[in-house]
C-alpha cells in the first residue's frame, strides 16, 4: 500500500482516537500501515451524523459526576408500594369500606375497576418494622432489603402522568408516552459514550422465569430520533447472549481470524480506491465484532465466580437468566466499564391475589439485589455506580375484585409510588416524600419522573437541562421541558 | 397530564420560527437566493442574505421568545415577521433601524456589556457567537432587508445557469450543479465505470444488484443509448414497485402489528401491495397521494382506491386493558396529521399541537384545523388485541376477487338449472304433496352446519356436532336425554328437576318452571378473537320459547351462574346468552361487561305467554352490526347497549344450557322447543323455514298459491332433499356446494383498515381549550379553492395543486435523498425555519417544476435524476474534497453509501440465487434467533411461527415487522420502527452489523448456496469461481491482488476443512436449503467461507 496514495486516511486519523487492536493482527499487504494509523482509538465515526460518536459529545460531562455508571433495576408490572415501602398501619381501621370520595378526588381510574360498584379499601396483609440507623420502614417481605437500608434512598413520593403499562414504562423510560422518544439509558451513551473498548455502553437484560406478565418492547432501550448506534444491546439468556455472536457451526475462531484478516486486506484496499474514512471505520467494528466475541462469553460465564459469592445472591444465582444471575452479570459489566446497565424484572402487576404474587416477586428479586450491593460495595464500586431499583406506577388502596381476609387485588395507581436510589451520588439513609392515610395522594414533596430522570442525569455529571438533540427543528430533552433535580436524595 | 407529541406550553427549549402573517402578503415573494449554506470558503466574504444567514439565527436564537407563539412570548417583540421586526416600540425606539446597528435595540441587547440586559438571556441556555453577532450587525448595517421564508413560496422554473464546462452538461439538473461547483471552484467527477454505475442504478431503481448476465449485456453495449436502457429496463421491471415501496412503508409507518403492550397482529398487508402495484403502474404522483388520502370520497370510488386510504390507518392502535379510548382515539388522529405534515408538507405541524408554532407560522387553531380533517371516521380509541379495527372492510386480492366473481357467476348458473328441473318436477313435487298429506305430522329444517339440536320432546337426545378448533374432524357424538354412565361424568342432561312436556307450535316442548335447566355440557364454542387468533366465529341459536313472564330469563346461554355478576337487574357474567327480559330479547356476548362487550336487545317488546320462534345470529366478519335477531321471521330492530367488542367472549367454564346461565334468578320461566345452533350464517330462506312451525302435511294441504313464503321454502326444500328427482337434487346439491364454498372463500378474504367518512362530520376541538373548529388549511399556505370541497378530498387535492409549494418539492427532495443519500435539503422532514436551507434551491425548485408539469411522473422525474451526468459520477473522494465536503452537499461525486437493511439482505438471497421473487401476499417470517419474543412477551405470544421454505427467502419488504421486536437483522442495519413516521434513513456502523453478517442463518445459509453456485457455474479453475462470487455481489471481476487474497483465504479454508470434516458438513448444515453439488463437502464448505467473505465486505454492502 503506498502511503502517499492514502491522505484521505490521514483525513481519518485525524478524526479517530487512540486504539491498539490491530497491532496483534500481523496481517500482510499494506496492514503495517493500516495498523499505525488505526492505532489511534476510533470507534464508530460515522460522517452521516456529524459530531456523535462512541466516545461522547466533546463537553460533556458538564460537572464533575459522582457516579460513573448506572444500574437500574427495572421491576416490570407496578410494584404494589403499600405491600413493601409505604407502610399503613391506620389502613386497617377503613378496612372493607368504600374507599372515601374526598381521596380519590375524582381521578380516572382504568376500565378493569371503573365499573366496580365498590371500592373496599385494602390494608395489607403484611407486617412492617423499621431497619437500620435510619430506621428505615420495610415489609417482612424484604428482609435482605432491610440489611442494606442505610445505603438506600427511599422516595415514597414518586408519581407518573400515567395509569396504563405500555404508556407508562415508556413514559418513565423515554419521558414520553408515545414511542419515538430515545430512552434515558440512549441519551446517557449518546450524551458520555463507552467506557469499555470491547462492550457495549448500554446493556440491557430481562429476567426469565418472571412469571409471564407485561410484555416489553425495543422501544424502552431505543435511542428514538438519536443515532441507532445508542440504543441499548440486550443480552439474551440462551446460547447467544449477544444475537449473532457466535461463529456458525463449523467455524472456530483461527478460521474467522483468517477471514477477517483478508477481509480487512480487502476492505482496505477499496478504501485506498475511494477514499472514504467509512470503510476503515467499518474495518473497526469487525474488529470490535470480534473481541465481543470472546469477551462477551468471558463476561457471562460464572463458572469461576466463588461460591460464597453465588450464595450470596441466592439459590437463583445459578439459573441462567434469573434475576439472581442478572444482578452478577450487572456487577461483571459495571466492573467492565459499562455505562449503563438495565435489567428487567417482570411480573408487578397484582390485579387479584395479591398477597400470594408478590411474596413470590420478592422471593425471587428481594436476595439478589440486597447481595449486589453489597457485593458492588465490596469491590469498591458502590461509590461511583447509581443503582435504582423502582418500576412505572403503584397500586390503589382498595382491592380491585373480592376482598377477603387473606386475599385482594390491587389495579395501577399513578399519583404515589415508591421507588430508591442507592450508591454513585446518592445519600443512602434517607425517606423522602410522604403519602396520605390511604397511600393514595402525595401530601410531602411530590417527585415526578422528570424530576427522578433529572437526578439520574445529574449524579452522572449531566444538566438535564442542557443535555439536547436538535431533531425536527426543536431541541429535545428527555425531561421536556420539566425536571428538578432531587437534591435531597444526593449525597 | 402529559400526553401530547408535541412540545409542552411553557417550551422554553423549544424555539421558533419565521412567518409571514398577512402582513407579508403586502411583499412580493422574493426569488430564492443563490446562495446558501453548504460548505464554502468563501462564505463570510459575501453580502449578508437575510434567508441564508440570518433567519436561521433568529429563529434558533430567539424564536422562542420573540417568535410566533405570540399568547406565550415573554414579550411583546417578534421577529418573525417583517411588519412586527420593524414595528415603533413607542419612546422613538426600534428593534432594527435599517442601515443603523447603533440605533436599533436588536443590535445594542446582543451586544450588551450588562447581563442583566444582554439577550438571549443567560437562563435560556442559548447564546450568540462572535460570529452571528458580527452577522446581525452587518445585516443591519447593510440594510436589514427581509425575505419571505424560502419553503412557503412557489417553485419557480429558472434557466439553466451559464456555465463555463459545457461539455459536461447532460441535462439540466447537470448545469445547476455544476455551476455551483464552478462557483466553488471545484470539478465534477469523471464518470464512474460501467460496472459500478450499473450496480449503483440497479439498487436505487430495483433495489437489487445487477446479475452477471446484465452486466455484461451492459458493458458490451457500445450503443449511445446503452446506459438509457438499462435504466429503462429497470423502471419497467416489477421489482422497482418493490424498490420504491421500502421507503414509503417507513414513511407511511406500515407494520404487521398493533404497535402498544400486546403488539398483536393486524392484516395491513393488502395496501402494502397497493402501493407496490402503484409504483409499478407508474401512478402519477397527485394521484398516489389523492388516492391513499381520500380514496374513498372519490365519486363512486374502486376497491383499490379504498385500499389506497389505509395508508391513514397504519397508526398505531392500543388494546390495553382499562385505557380510556378517548385519549388514543385523539392520538390517532394526531398520528395522522403528523404523519401527513410530513410526508407530503415536510412540516413539523406537531409542535402546534400544544400551543401555535414556535418556529413557523402555524397556529395551535391550524393545527386542529387540519385535525379536523381526519377525525371523522367511525373509530374506536381502542383497538382488538388481534386483528383489524373498525372501521375495516374485506379487502380480496385480484386473485380472490376473480374467484368470488366466478363463483357468483357458477351459483348464478345453478340457480337457473335448479329452477327449471324444479319446473320439470312439478307433476312429481305435487304428486309427493299428496303423499304426504295423508302421512303423519312431521317437519324440515336445514342440517347443514348443524352442530347442536334438542327436540325438547320426551324421549327427544341431544345431538351435537361439533368440530374442534384445531380442524381435527372428531366422530359426532349423540347424547341421551338420560345420559349413559359415561356421560353423568360430563353432566349432560336435565337439572333441578325433571321435565314436564306442554303443547307447542310443533309438538310438545319442555315447562321450565325456574329451576329445571338442561346442561348440554362444553359445546357450542364460539369465540372473537384472541391475542394471537381470529376466530372468525359465525353462528346462529334458533328456539321456540313461550314466556310466562317480562322476566322469564335465560332460553340459551353458555355462561356462569354467578350471583354476584348482575349489574341493573342484567345478568353480565362472561359468556354469550340469549334473555328474554322486560319483554325483549336480548343477545349478549360478554368479555367484560362494560367495555369489551357486544350487548343488543329488540327495540319492541314482545307478548308474555304466548309461543315465540327466535334467531339470534353472531357474524364477527362485520366490523359494526355483528348481532341480529329475528323475531317468528322478522328481522328486529336492535338497541345497542354496547358494540364494543374486542377480544374473546367465551367462558369455557360455563356449559352450554337451555332455560338458565347469569345466575338462579335468570333460570328461565316458561317453556322452550326445538333449539338449534348452527355454525354458520343462516340465509333468509333458512331463517324462514326455522321460523316456520308448520308440519310439512299441513302445508301440503294448503293450495300451493295460497302457501305462504315460508310455507313454500320449507316444503320445497324437504321435497329436494327427500323426494326430488335425481337431477332437481343434483343441482340442488351443487347450488349448496358452491354456496359453501362461496361462504369459505368470503371468510378467507384479506381485511384492511381504511378511511371511511362519518355520514355528519364529527366535530373537532382546539384541545385543551375547548373551541371548536372548522376545517382548514394553514394561511400561509395557499387557500383552497372555492371549488373544492372542504373535506378529505379537498384537502388532498389542494395538497397537489400546482400554487402549493410544499407536496412537491418535499417529494422530489425524498427522490433526491433515496438516489444521493442526502436531500438537496437535508432535513426532508422539516423544511420550516429550523430546518437546512436547500443546498442547491434552483435545482429543488427546477425540479419540482418539472415534476409537476410532467403530470407528477414519478418515474420520468427518476429517469431524468439518474440519467444526470451529477448521478453518473463516480464516488471516489480525494483528501481536499474529504475536508470541504465530507457529506458531499455539493455534489463533486457520485453518491456513496451503505446499502439499507433490505437490499443487504435481498442480494445476499438474489446472488446465492436463494431470491424468491414472487410480488405481494401476506407478510412472511424469515430466520430469527430462537427465543427472541420468549423474554419480551406474553406466554401464548412468544411464539415465532418462522417459515419452513419459501417465505424465508422472499424480498425483505414481505418480512413480518412487529413493531415493539423489530426484525433483528433489519434493526441492527437502522431500519425504522415502523412505530411512527420516518422520512430520513440514517446509517450507522456497529461490530452488531458485523455479527449480524457473518453468523446470522440467512447469511451463513445464502453463502453456502452462493458457494455451491460458484462450483456449479463458475467453470473448474478455483479463480474463475472465485471470479464468479465476486461478480455475484460487487458486480466486478476481482483485480490480481484481490484474487490473490482470495484464493490464498480458499486454500487456507480448503486445508481447515480437509483436516475438519465434521466441522465441514456443520458447516453446511445451517440454514434448510440442501445443497445440491458433486462437490465434495470440504471444498463446498472453504467455497462458503469464501462467499461469507464477499458478502462481508464494505463494497458488496454499499452503493459506490
Amino acid at each position: 500500500m503506498n502511503i502517499e496514495m492514502t491522505s484521505p486516511l490521514d483525513e481519518y486519523r485525524r478524526l479517530m482516537t487512540r486504539r491498539h487492536f490491530f497491532s496483534r493482527c500481523g496481517l500482510g499487504m499494506g496492514t503495517t500501515a493500516l495498523a499505525a494509523l488505526l492505532k489511534d482509538d476510533g470507534l464508530a465515526v460515522s460522517t452521516a451524523e456529524g459530531g456523535e460518536s462512541q466516545s461522547g459529545l466533546p463537553e460533556l460531562p458538564h460537572f464533575a459526576p459522582k457516579a460513573k455508571r448506572v444500574i437500574y433495576l427495572f421491576q416490570s408490572g407496578g410494584p404494589s408500594q403499600l405491600e413493601l415501602f409505604d407502610h399503613k398501619p391506620q389502613l386497617e381501621k377503613y378496612r372493607g369500606q368504600d374507599l372515601p370520595d374526598s381521596v380519590r378526588r375524582g381521578q380516572r381510574l382504568t376500565g378493569m375497576t371503573a365499573f366496580q360498584s365498590s371500592f373496599p379499601t385494602a390494608p395489607s396483609i403484611y407486617k412492617f418494622g423499621q431497619y437500620g440507623k435510619s430506621s428505615a420502614t420495610l415489609s417482612e417481605l424484604l428482609p435482605h432489603t432491610a440489611k442494606i437500608a442505610d445505603d438506600l434512598c427511599f422516595i415514597k413520593s414518586m408519581h407518573t402522568d400515567q395509569i396504563n403499562h405500555d404508556p407508562a414504562i415508556t413514559f418513565s423510560l423515554t419521558g414520553f408516552q408515545l414511542a419515538g422518544r430515545p430512552s434515558l439509558c440512549s441519551w446517557i451513551a449518546y450524551g458520555l459514550g463507552s467506557e469499555n473498548k470491547d462492550l457495549p455502553a448500554f446493556v440491557v437484560m430481562v429476567s426469565v422465569g418472571a412469571s409471564s406478565d407485561q410484555p416489553l418492547y425495543d422501544r424502552l432501550w431505543g435511542s428514538g430520533f438519536l443515532s441507532s448506534r445508542h440504543q441499548g444491546v440486550k443480552f439474551h439468556s440462551g446460547q447467544d447472549p449477544v444475537l449473532y455472536l457466535s461463529n456458525p457451526p463449523g467455524i472456530n475462531n483461527e478460521v474467522r481470524r483468517r477471514f477477517l484478516d483478508d477481509l480487512a486486506k480487502l476492505n482496505q484496499k477499496n478504501a485506498e480506491t475511494f477514499g472514504d474514512p467509512e470503510i476503515l471505520s467499518r474495518v473497526s467494528q469487525y474488529e470490535l465484532a470480534y473481541r465481543m466475541q470472546s469477551s462477551v462469553p468471558e463476561l457471562t460465564d460464572l463458572s469461576k465466580e466463588p461460591e460464597k459469592i453465588l450464595e450470596r445472591y441466592g439459590p437463583d444465582a445459578r439459573k441462567p437468566g434469573t434475576f439472581a444471575a442478572n444482578c452478577i452479570l450487572a456487577r461483571r459489566l459495571a466492573e467492565r466499564g459499562v455505562r449503563f446497565i438495565q435489567l428487567f424484572h417482570r411480573g408487578w402487576d397484582q390485579h387479584n391475589n395479591c398477597p400470594k404474587q408478590i411474596a413470590g416477586q420478592c422471593r425471587n428479586t428481594d436476595q439478589p439485589t440486597a447481595a449486589l450491593i453489597q457485593d458492588l460495595k465490596e469491590r469498591g464500586l458502590f461509590e461511583d455506580t447509581l443503582v435504582i431499583w423502582g418500576g412505572e406506577f403503584g397500586r390503589t388502596v382498595y382491592s380491585q375484585g373480592k376482598l377477603t381476609a387473606e386475599d385482594y387485588g390491587r389495579d395501577h395507581h399513578p399519583r404515589c409510588f415508591t421507588l430508591w436510589l442507592a450508591g454513585g451520588g446518592i445519600k443512602g439513609g434517607v425517606t423522602i416524600g410522604e403519602t396520605d392515610d390511604f397511600s393514595y395522594n402525595i401530601v410531602r414533596d411530590p417527585v415526578s419522573v422528570f424530576d427522578l430522570n433529572a437526578t439520574i442525569l445529574h449524579c452522572l455529571g449531566l444538566d438535564h437541562t442542557r443535555l439536547t438533540y436538535k431533531f425536527q427543528g426543536r431541541y429535545f430533552r428527555l425531561t421536556d421541558v420539566h425536571g428538578d433535580v432531587v437534591n435531597r436524595a444526593l449525597a | 397530564m402529559h400526553r401530547f407529541r408535541g412540545t409542552h406550553l411553557k417550551c422554553l427549549i423549544c424555539l421558533a420560527a419565521s412567518t409571514f402573517g398577512l402582513a407579508a402578503l403586502a411583499y412580493p415573494p422574493p426569488v430564492r437566493a443563490l446562495q446558501n449554506t453548504t460548505p464554502s470558503g468563501a462564505a463570510s466574504a459575501r453580502r449578508i442574505d437575510f434567508s441564508r444567514d440570518i433567519r436561521p439565527i433568529l429563529s434558533d436564537k430567539c424564536f422562542a421568545c420573540h417568535g410566533p407563539d405570540a399568547p406565550n412570548n415573554k414579550s411583546p417583540l417578534r421577529f418573525d415577521t417583517e411588519a412586527h421586526a420593524f414595528a415603533d416600540l413607542g419612546e422613538g425606539r426600534q428593534a432594527i433601524v435599517r442601515g443603523h446597528p447603533e440605533q436599533s435595540e436588536l443590535v445594542r441587547r446582543i451586544t450588551a456589556e450588562n447581563e442583566s440586559l444582554r439577550m438571549p438571556p443567560v437562563y435560556s441556555t442559548h447564546k450568540l457567537t462572535k460570529q452571528e453577532i458580527d452577522q446581525l450587525t452587518n445585516w443591519v448595517a447593510q440594510g436589514a432587508q427581509w425575505q419571505q421564508h424560502w419553503a412557503f413560496t412557489a417553485p419557480v422554473r429558472l434557466p439553466s445557469p451559464a456555465v463555463k464546462n459545457r461539455a459536461w452538461l447532460r441535462n439540466s439538473i447537470d448545469s445547476f450543479v455544476l455551476a455551483r461547483l464552478e462557483q466553488e471552484g471545484l470539478k465534477p467527477a469523471e464518470e464512474a465505470d460501467r460496472a459500478t454505475l450499473i450496480r449503483r442504478v440497479s439498487f436505487d431503481l430495483t433495489g437489487l444488484p445487477p446479475t452477471p448476465q446484465e452486466i455484461d449485456a451492459f458493458l458490451n453495449d457500445r450503443s449511445p443509448k446503452a446506459y438509457e436502457k438499462v435504466v429503462d429496463r429497470l423502471l419497467a421491471s416489477p421489482r422497482h414497485g418493490e424498490r420504491m415501496a421500502f421507503r414509503w412503508l417507513d414513511a407511511a409507518r406500515y407494520a404487521d402489528t398493533n404497535g402498544y403492550q400486546l403488539d398483536g397482529e393486524r392484516e395491513m398487508w393488502r395496501w402494502r401491495d397497493w402501493v407496490i402495484e402503484a409504483f409499478n403502474r407508474n401512478l402519477p404522483f397527485d394521484q398516489f397521494v389523492i388516492e391513499q388520502l381520500a380514496g374513498d370520497l372519490l365519486p363512486n370510488p374502486t376497491l383499490e382506491q379504498r385500499i389506497a386510504t389505509a395508508f391513514n390507518r397504519n397508526h398505531r392502535g392500543n388494546s390495553e386493558d382499562g385505557l380510556v379510548p378517548e385519549e388514543y382515539a385523539v392520538e390517532y388522529v394526531v398520528d395522522r396529521v403528523d404523519t401527513v405534515s410530513t410526508v407530503f408538507l415536510g412540516l413539523t405541524m406537531g409542535c402546534a399541537r400544544c400551543h401555535n408554532h414556535k418556529y413557523d407560522p402555524f397556529t395551535q387553531k391550524e393545527y386542529y384545523q387540519l385535525y379536523a380533517y381526519f377525525n371523522s371516521i367511525p373509530e374506536d380509541g381502542r383497538f382488538a388485541n388481534f386483528g383489524n379495527s373498525r372501521p375495516w372492510m374485506p379487502a380480496p386480492t385480484r386473485e380472490q376477487e376473480q374467484q368470488l366473481r366466478s363463483l357468483e357467476a357458477k351459483i348464478a348458473l345453478a340457480e337457473k338449472r335448479l329452477a327449471a328441473s324444479l319446473k320439470e318436477a312439478v307433476p312429481a313435487e305435487r304428486r309427493w304433496e299428496k303423499s304426504l298429506a295423508a302421512s303423519e305430522s312431521r317437519h324440515w329444517f336445514p342440517s347443514d352446519s348443524l352442530i347442536l339440536h334438542h327436540a325438547l320432546d320426551q324421549n327427544a337426545r341431544l345431538f351435537v356436532k361439533e368440530t374442534p378448533r384445531s380442524n381435527e374432524p372428531t366422530e359426532p357424538n349423540e347424547a341421551d336425554v338420560n345420559p349413559p354412565k359415561d356421560e353423568k361424568k360430563l353432566e349432560i342432561g336435565f337439572k333441578d328437576g325433571l321435565p314436564q312436556y306442554a303443547a307447542s307450535p310443533l309438538g310438545k316442548g319442555v315447562v321450565f318452571e325456574g329451576k329445571l335447566s338442561f346442561d348440554a355440557g362444553t359445546v357450542a364454542t364460539f369465540d372473537y378473537r384472541d391475542r394471537v387468533h381470529d376466530f372468525k366465529d359465525q353462528f346462529a341459536i334458533s328456539a321456540w320459547f313461550y314466556p310466562e313472564s317480562e322476566n322469564s330469563g335465560a332460553l340459551v346461554t353458555r355462561m356462569g351462574e354467578n350471583v354476584a355478576e348482575q349489574e341493573n337487574n342484567l345478568p353480565k357474567g362472561r359468556g354469550y346468552g340469549v334473555f328474554f327480559v322486560n319483554g325483549k330479547v336480548h343477545f349478549n356476548l360478554v368479555g367484560v361487561w362494560a367495555d369489551d362487550s357486544f350487548r343488543v336487545e329488540t327495540e319492541n317488546t314482545l307478548p308474555i305467554r304466548r309461543w315465540h320462534h327466535v334467531v339470534a345470529v353472531f357474524d364477527s366478519l362485520q366490523p359494526y352490526d355483528k348481532v341480529q335477531i329475528y323475531v317468528n321471521g322478522q328481522k328486529q330492530a336492535l338497541k345497542i347497549n354496547n358494540n364494543r367488542l374486542f377480544r374473546q367472549f367465551a367462558n369455557n367454564d360455563a356449559h352450554l344450557r337451555l332455560g338458565a346461565g347469569g345466575g338462579p334468578q335468570w333460570h328461565f320461566k316458561g317453556m322452550l322447543d326445538e333449539v338449534r345452533i348452527y355454525k354458520a350464517l343462516p340465509s333468509p330462506e333458512q331463517i324462514a323455514i326455522l321460523s316456520c312451525p308448520d308440519s310439512l302435511s299441513q302445508i301440503a294441504a294448503i293450495p300451493p298459491q295460497m302457501r305462504s313464503e315460508a310455507q313454500r321454502l320449507k316444503i320445497r326444500n324437504a321435497f329436494l332433499d327427500e323426494a326430488a328427482p335425481t337431477t332437481a337434487q343434483r343441482e340442488w346439491n351443487a347450488l349448496h356446494e358452491l354456496r359453501q364454498q362461496k361462504a369459505a372463500l368470503e371468510a378467507s378474504i384479506v381485511t384492511l383498515m381504511v378511511m371511511q367518512e362519518l355520514p355528519r362530520p364529527r366535530p373537532a376541538f382546539l384541545l385543551n381549550r375547548g373551541a371548536s373548529v372548522d376545517r382548514g388549511v394553514p394561511a400561509v399556505l395557499p387557500a383552497m379553492q372555492e371549488s373544492l370541497t372542504n373535506n378529505r378530498l379537498g384537502l388532498a387535492r389542494w395538497l397537489v395543486r400546482p400554487e402549493n409549494p410544499l407536496t412537491a418539492l418535499v417529494t422530489v427532495n425524498r427522490f433526491w435523498q433515496m438516489l444521493f443519500s442526502n436531500g438537496l435539503v437535508k432535513t426532508s422532514e422539516d423544511f420550516g425555519a429550523q430546518g437546512e436551507r436547500p443546498s442547491h434551491p434552483e435545482l429543488l425548485d427546477w425540479l419540482a417544476v418539472e415534476f409537476q408539469q410532467n403530470g407528477w411522473n414519478m418515474k420520468a422525474l427518476l429517469k431524468t435524476i439518474v440519467m444526470s451526468n451529477t448521478y453518473r459520477q463516480s464516488s471516489r473522494i480525494n483528501s481536499e474534497l474529504l475536508q470541504r465536503d465530507p457529506d458531499n452537499r455539493l455534489l463533486a461525486r457520485g453518491p456513496r453509501v451503505r446499502l439499507p437493511a433490505e437490499m443487504i439482505r435481498d442480494q445476499a438471497l438474489l446472488a446465492s440465487g436463494l431470491l424468491v421473487e414472487e410480488l405481494g401476499g401476506p407478510s412472511v417470517r424469515p430466520y430469527q434467533p430462537e427465543g427472541l419474543y420468549k423474554d419480551l412477551l406474553f406466554s401464548n405470544m412468544t411464539k415465532y411461527a418462522q417459515d419452513k421454505s419459501k417465505g424465508l427467502w422472499r424480498r425483505s419488504l414481505y418480512t413480518f415487522w412487529k413493531r415493539t421486536v423489530n426484525p433483528p437483522a433489519m434493526n441492527v442495519f437502522d431500519a425504522s420502527s415502523r412505530e411512527y413516521c420516518m422520512v430520513r434513513e440514517t446509517r450507522t456502523n456497529t461490530p452488531l452489523q458485523a455479527l449480524n453478517l457473518m453468523n446470522d442463518t440467512t447469511y451463513v445459509e445464502a453463502a453456502r448456496i452462493m458457494a455451491q453456485r460458484m462450483l456449479n457455474e463458475g467453470g473448474t479453475k478455483p479463480e474463475d469461481r472465485i471470479a464468479l462470487g465476486l461478480r455475484l455481489a460487487a458486480g466486478r471481476a476481482p483485480d490480481e491482488k484481490e484474487a490473490q487474497v482470495l484464493l490464498g483465504n480458499l486454500q487456507s479454508q480448503l486445508e481447515y476443512f480437509q483436516g475438519h470434516p465434521q466441522e465441514a458438513a456443520q458447516l453446511l448444515g445451517v440454514g434448510v436449503k440442501p445443497s445440491e453439488t458433486r462437490q465434495k463437502t470440504e471444498e463446498l464448505a472453504a467455497y462458503a467461507v469464501i462467499a461469507s467473505l464477499i458478502l462481508n465486505l464494505d463494497e458488496v454492502i454499499t452503493k459506490q
